[in-house]
């Protein structure tokens, strides 16, 4: 044999190895490969390596690809809305000791802010201001009111209606004047004409038969310190004052100091007072109104009936009475009807 | 025969000690304090004793006294209806003045149960009930059957 022919055939060997190898790998008929029983991965086989798989002969078979195993899309996972933090006040406990006050007790005390008060609108003509109804003494002769239920030869005191040339009446968007400041709540002071009320007291009609307090059960009436009016007009405390009904104000040029009115709270010694006189609550500012100063500079206004005249009046808390101003004799009202038992 | 009088003698003796030592009456009162941040503390068998315009609130190991002024008192039916004017602690260590808020004091000194004005709750005979707001914040209420009433 010629070296070329054996060099021939060496090639052909080993061109021939890899196919005998693939060959047996899958199998071809008899023996191993996949699924046959007791198939050994190993297995002899035209020499060299050690196929994977077995059996002798056959063709090329690429097994069926093992299905993928797809996993299903993900249902959407619902996410809750972000909810609002629910407080949960932390339990009760019962302390042996004593009261629990120390967030009072300790640290500087609470400086005392006066009221902030806002005024509502009212209809006022464009460009007018407020200002105070300052008033001095009565010029003219007291006019006669009709519809005045007075004993014969009794005078009625003349209503105060002289008024700065400058005042006008109140309108929308009416705020305090610059460097007005309120006035602060003095025990004892009845306002702006504060030893000036001379005149005769008009009788309340409902107590009028009583005595000191009588209108009170007996019980001495005194202001508290806390409150707008000392109380008189309601709870109307100055930390919590923001919520009243402010019912106009009354300025006074003099002091720079303005007297915010409130809404009279019902069952109030002020809602007494104004029930006796048949009297009805109406914002300060305009004139020609009846001005009853209260304890602590504190001030109502009210509509002018036949009891009660246009004017200013000072209130004695003692007879639940209010006084005027001027002079006069004791005005009597007709008596509305009897006198509550004590 | 000397044995029924000592006998006697003994019983009246035991009388007189009981009413000198008696307890004081029932302290039927109950505190509330609600603090800033939430948190309430509840003080039972508290003592209360009205003495003119002050309301005295003694706690039940008699450790610390509220005392409370009333004024501008008036009345709404046979409900008597106060405000706060001062509002003090009393404990070992002093006297502590509190600034009021506002407050409401109802006290119904008759012998039957009277209604509350705006309200359908009852305030029983001879009790108290105080609703105050300190300037810090702090909630102060106190109900209860009044123990001692000195006019």
């Amino acid at each position: 044999m010629t070296p070329r022919i054996r060099s021939l055939i060496a090639v052909a060997l080993i061109v021939a190895m890899p196919v005998a190898t693939i060959a047996q790998q899958h199998g071809g008929g008899g023996g191993g490969g996949n699924g046959g029983g007791g198939s050994h991965p190993t297995s002899g086989g035209g020499g060299g390596g050690r196929p994977q798989g077995n059996s002798g002969g056959g063709g090329y078979h690429p097994a069926p690809s093992a299905p993928v195993y797809h996993a299903p899309p993900q249902a959407p996972v619902y996410h809750a809305p972000a909810q609002t933090p629910i407080y949960h006040a932390p339990p009760t406990t019962t302390y042996p000791g004593t009261f629990n006050l120390n967030h009072d007790t300790h640290g500087q005390p609470v400086p005392y802010h006066p009221p902030v008060t806002t005024y509502p609108t009212t209809n006022r003509p464009p460009g007018t201001t407020m200002h105070p109804p300052i008033v001095t003494n009565p010029t003219g002769h007291a006019p006669v009111y009709p519809g005045t239920n007075r004993q014969p030869g009794s005078t009625m005191h003349p209503p105060i209606t002289t008024y700065p040339t400058s005042y006008r009446p109140p309108s929308g968007g009416w705020t305090p004047p610059n460097h007005y400041r309120p006035a602060p709540p003095n025990p004892g002071y009845y306002g702006p004409y504060r030893g000036g009320f001379h005149g005769p007291p008009i009788r309340n009609p409902r107590y009028w038969n009583g005595g000191s307090w009588y209108w009170n059960n007996g019980y001495p009436w005194t202001p508290s310190y806390n409150y707008w009016g000392g109380g008189f007009w309601g709870g109307w405390a100055f930390a919590a004052i923001a919520s009243a009904i402010v019912y106009g104000a009354i300025v006074d040029a003099n002091s720079q100091y303005y007297y915010p009115s409130y809404q009279v709270q019902p069952s109030s010694p002020g809602a007494q007072l104004l029930q006796s006189y048949e009297l009805q609550q109406t914002p300060c500012g305009p004139a020609g109104l009846v001005v009853i100063w209260g304890p602590n500079n504190s001030v109502i206004c009210a509509y002018p009936n036949a009891i009660v005249s246009a004017g200013n009046y000072q209130l004695d808390p003692t007879t639940l009475t209010i006084v005027s101003q001027g002079q006069g004799q004791e005005i009597q009202p007709p008596i509305q009807q009897q006198p509550p038992q004590p | 025969m000397r044995l029924p009088f000592r006998a006697a003698a003994f019983g009246a003796a035991l009388s007189l000690l009981a009413v000198t030592f008696a307890p004081p009456a029932s302290a039927a009162g109950t505190t509330r304090v609600e603090q800033t941040d939430g948190s309430v503390q509840i003080y039972q068998d508290v003592s209360m004793r009205l003495d003119g315009p002050t309301i005295w609130i003694q706690n039940a190991n008699h450790k610390a006294m509220l005392e409370i002024k009333t004024a501008s008192c008036s009345f709404d039916g046979k409900i008597k209806r106060c405000f706060p004017s001062t509002f003090s602690l009393h404990r070992q260590d002093g006297t502590h003045a509190i600034a009021v808020a506002w407050g409401t004091v109802y006290l119904n000194l008759t012998n039957s149960a009277q209604q509350l004005p705006l309200s359908s709750k009852d305030l029983p005979a001879q009790s108290l009930l105080v609703l105050v707001r300190t300037e810090r914040g702090t909630y102060v209420s106190v109900r209860g059957t009044i123990d001692k009433v000195t006019q």
